[in-house]
């Protein structure tokens, strides 16, 4: 008798192993960040972007990158963007790194000393964020930027760029003239 | 009444009648003799032929053989042991025939039940069959902790959680993972994705080395994994089995059940059987290894009936599993991973226990349908038909930047549909086998995080083995053949890349085996056989970045089907008390497919990564196998076991005279185990201590460029294990208790894909308990 009721325990278990297994699904792409954008606006009405694009995803044909021009001794606001391309219409993913400003963190590494980088931009919590950032160039010449996105770095650390993952890790090239 | 059936009837009978031109008395009786209570072999039975007046003493196994016996001939064989009652049973033998006798032990009136079958020859292909305590004590975790004890068997992992099982060097595409008789399909091309079978719905695990591609298609280049359920009850009642496991690592536990029934008086059994598993966060020596919990909930059913000359299977099982994935693994470019490589202890990892399972994790369901009949068409022909029917459901949920995405990145659906149809043969003028086909249909849905394309394939084989054996000839030969045919229609929708093209691969596969017999404990096995499988989907069309190796990993369109011509030499001996095997083997593919570095960088948006691009060469795998258990006194005896195997690529040098050898990269390192084993010699008693080490070499042969770090020192492992059985009345509790990674040893594994970011667990002990009634 309690060999057969202990059968029957069992046989809802199968049921709800069975049944539990289909769901629908929506199908979208997973995030992926095909486009950056640096936004600079200044003095003399200047209003440009350059872009770092790599719109058919990682590996195929290689990513295009803007170099970024900009006028000797000058002072100029940058404001950071994100895209995706991939998708119609394209996804700005800029405003989901905004609404959790906390968990990101951009970091800016000029190679030369063409351009100063400083930023008062801040996250939710009043730490760095570095979305907008103020570019102050010198004499002419040339060099590079790297720009990365950090998501979850500890913001304290010594250098937050060598904790928490890479969103993006991109390298723009850059001209004073 | 044949001729109702097909013209082919006819033929096969006109065959048959051919071979009864003279009567044979080469025909042997063999089987084993067990207490029909507890199962257990009777030694010194005695079975007598009363016709012959021969007869023969069980041995310590149980086992009789009388060879000699004349086909076409009554004969009455008598079964004596001093603790039983005799049994008297007549047979009429066709050819080799097994014939187990199960003795009741009182004087009670009970039926005597005779399991009469056709000899099953041992396969000439090296094979190890899983002992009853490493699958015990293994059934609670996962299908590769119960294996990998075998010589010529170590895992490919992911993290302690993900686990593949290497045969001879050899995994994913190249091993077949065969359960209740349906090869399992799955997204298997992914190292990082584990077997989706349980392994408590297995009564007897082997490991079948070498090409298996006859008996197993496509794919079973380096061997097989063979679950068999335990057989459905023979008499009419309800039985079954209740197990529990605790662990200390992980703090786990697992509970399983089985209930088996068979209808009195009709010919119907049926098993219900259940799985719940939940772990949380393992420990590694100095720190927990965040994110590293599993769960898992499978079920299954099976049922038989049988009548008159029908014999019907039904089969369902369903796996469901949740398998956290350790946090600090997850990078998101190569300054991350160099970060990881340089970091004393895991980045970013939550250090204390917890059992919930976050991003990134896996989620995984696969469901099975499987429907055989066979149709008994005449005393030595029947009709084998099976239909099976899989659904496999592979989810990954990476780490995301937007709290509120509960979207899986990575959704792949599988359905496969095989249906075989065999024709098989008892033994005929010694020569026992069959001749099959197959069809496959199988169709692929990438529902997100396009790493391969979607697929439909359609697929057809036809096979033939047939075996020989005469007792008592010391002689046994196999021959088979088989032709496979695979067509892919290969398609990406809403990608970022676009693939479609139709692909076609078709080849043979045979199998060739000579087994001589020195005497009744001694063996000598030859065995060659060739398989292939074609290039897989990712291997022809996969993009993109492989975050955990940090690699970019791209296929290559023009791919040919690999093919691999596997010859081994095995020297047994099965003694009363002990076991000596000693295998070597010779490995040769052709168009071995493999990620080959490659001397350039692909730049993306999370920075360069170090390219690698599928390629294919030709390939060597050498290796030896040995295993022994030896007697030392009173019932304390030995084990030894070494598995080595050396493997490169053959590809012509710079200068295009000469060729050039390169190391294989992830090629299991040489392992020895040795171990002390005491075993209870009292009567009906399964009670055991064992003390084991496994000794695991630094691999010294790694690509000479490619490898991200060097591959980690050797390490040596104990582990602990007793059992004790107790009988309650008719029924038996077994008590299990095991201590693994005994000295709480700081190592890590060159094939774990997770040895950049942190240690292999610590120390964990663990009780099981299996209660088994009716």
């Amino acid at each position: 008798m309690q060999k057969q009721l202990a059968f029957f325990l069992l046989l809802p278990v199968f049921a709800a192993i069975t049944f539990s297994a289909c769901k629908k699904e929506d199908k979208t792409e997973q995030e992926l960040i095909t486009t950056i954008e640096l936004h600079f606006t200044g003095q003399n009405n200047f209003n440009q972007k350059f872009y770092w694009k790599d719109l058919d995803g990682d590996g195929g044909a290689a990513p295009s990158i803007d170099t970024i021009v900009l006028a000797p001794n000058a002072v100029l606001n940058c404001f950071a963007h994100v895209y995706d391309e991939s998708k119609n219409p394209k996804v700005d993913i800029t405003e989901e790194i905004e609404a959790e400003s906390a968990e990101h963190l951009f970091i800016y590494d000029p190679t030369t000393n063409v351009v100063a980088i400083t930023s008062n931009s801040v996250d939710s919590n009043g730490n760095a964020f570095r979305i907008s950032t103020e570019w102050t160039t010198t004499a002419a010449g040339t060099g590079s930027v790297r720009v990365r996105l950090m998501h979850e770095s500890d913001k304290s650390a010594a250098d937050p760029g060598a904790t928490g993952e890479t969103d993006f890790d991109v390298t723009f090239p850059v001209v004073v003239r | 009444m044949f001729s109702r059936y097909w013209p082919l009837t006819g033929l096969l009978l006109a065959l048959h009648g051919s071979f009864l031109v003279a009567q044979d008395c080469h025909v042997a009786l063999q089987g084993h003799v067990y207490d029909a209570d507890t199962h257990e072999p009777l030694a010194f039975a005695t079975v007598f032929v009363v016709e012959t007046s021969r007869g023969v003493t069980t041995d310590e196994k149980g086992y009789y053989i009388i060879p000699n016996l004349c086909e076409q001939t009554a004969y009455t064989v008598e079964v004596r042991h001093v603790e039983c009652e005799h049994q008297t049973q007549i047979v009429r033998l066709q050819e080799h025939t097994t014939l187990d006798i199960l003795l009741p032990h009182t004087a009670a009136l009970e039926e005597v039940v005779i399991l009469e079958k056709a000899l099953q020859l041992k396969a000439a292909q090296a094979q190890t069959e899983v002992s009853r305590a490493d699958l015990d004590a293994g059934q609670g975790t996962h299908l590769g902790e119960t294996i990998q004890k075998l010589p010529g068997v170590a895992l490919l992992q992911t993290g302690a959680t993900i686990a593949k099982p290497v045969i001879q060097g050899l995994h994913s595409n190249r091993v077949a993972i065969v359960s209740n008789n349906v090869v399992l399909e799955g997204q298997q091309w992914g190292a990082e994705h584990g077997p989706e079978v349980d392994p408590f719905t297995a009564g007897k695990v082997t490991v079948v080395k070498g090409a298996a591609g006859l008996r197993y298609g496509v794919g079973a280049i380096a061997g097989a994994v063979v679950l068999e359920p335990a057989p459905l009850r023979e008499t009419a009642g309800m039985g079954g089995w209740v197990a529990s496991g605790l662990n200390t690592n992980g703090r786990g536990g697992v509970v399983a059940g089985a209930a088996d029934w068979r209808l009195p008086g009709r010919n119907l059994a049926f098993r219900l059987q259940g799985t719940v598993k939940r772990s949380g966060n393992l420990r590694a020596p100095d720190y927990w290894l965040g994110n590293t919990g599993a769960a898992e909930l499978n079920g299954s059913l099976l049922s038989e009936w049988k009548s008159g000359r029908w014999q019907h299977q039904f089969a369902l099982t369903s796996f469901n599993q949740r398998l956290g994935v350790l946090r600090a693994a997850h990078v998101g470019n190569l300054s991350d991973l160099a970060a990881a490589l340089a970091a004393d202890t895991p980045r970013n990892n939550e250090n204390r226990f917890d059992y919930a399972i976050n991003r990134p994790y896996q989620q995984v369901r696969h469901q099975t349908l499987r429907y055989n009949a066979v149709y008994r068409l005449h005393e030595k022909w029947k009709l084998n038909a099976q239909y099976a029917f899989q659904y496999n459901h592979r989810q990954e949920y990476d780490i995301v930047r937007s709290a509120t995405n509960d979207r899986p990145q990575i959704s792949f659906q599988l359905w496969t549909n095989t249906l075989n149809l065999a024709l098989e043969h008892f033994a005929i003028r010694h020569w026992q086998g069959g001749v099959g086909v197959q069809g496959i249909h199988q169709l692929n849905y990438v529902g997100r995080g396009g790493f391969i394309p979607d697929y439909n394939t359609l697929g057809a084989a036809v096979w033939v083995l047939e075996r020989w054996r005469r007792l008592p000839d010391p002689w046994e030969f196999e021959l088979g053949l088989r032709y496979d045919f695979r067509r892919s229609q290969v398609t990406t929708r809403g990608n970022l890349f676009d693939v479609d093209t139709t692909v076609h691969f078709g080849n043979i596969s045979g199998s060739a085996g000579a087994i001589y017999h020195l005497n009744k404990a001694w063996s000598v096995t030859l065995h060659s056989g060739y398989a292939w499988r074609p290039p897989q989907v990712n291997e022809l069309f996969a993009r993109g970045v492989h975050f955990a190796a940090g690699t970019y990993e791209e296929g290559r369109a023009g791919l040919q089907s690999e093919k691999a011509w596997n010859s081994n030499l095995t020297l047994d001996w099965n003694g009363v008390r002990g076991q000596f095997s000693l295998s070597g083997y010779v490995n040769r593919i052709a168009g071995f497919i493999y990620l080959e570095p490659q001397d350039y960088a692909v730049l993306t948006v999370r920075g360069a990564f170090p390219a690698y691009l599928y390629n294919q060469r030709n390939a060597v795998l050498r290796g030896l196998d040995a295993s022994a258990s030896l007697p030392l006194l009173a019932g304390l005896s030995l084990e030894v076991r070494a598995a080595l195997l050396r493997a490169h690529t053959l590809a012509p040098d710079s200068i295009g005279e000469g060729v050039h050898r390169e190391w294989l990269p992830l090629i299991p390192a040489d392992r020895y185990q040795a171990g002390l084993q005491w075993t209870s010699r009292r009567k009906g008693s399964n009670s055991y201590v064992r003390l084991l080490s496994t000794t695991v070499l630094q691999q010294q042969r790694v690509p000479s460029f490619g490898l991200l770090a060097p591959p980690p020192p050797a390490y040596i492992l104990f582990s602990f294990d007793a059992a004790h059985t107790f009988r309650i009345g008719k029924n038996t509790l077994e008590a299990g208790l095991h201590i693994r990674n005994l000295g709480n040893a700081r190592y890590r594994d060159y094939l774990n894909f997770f040895r950049f970011f942190a240690d292999e667990p610590g120390a964990n002990a663990g009780i099981r308990l299996k209660y088994t009634f009716g």
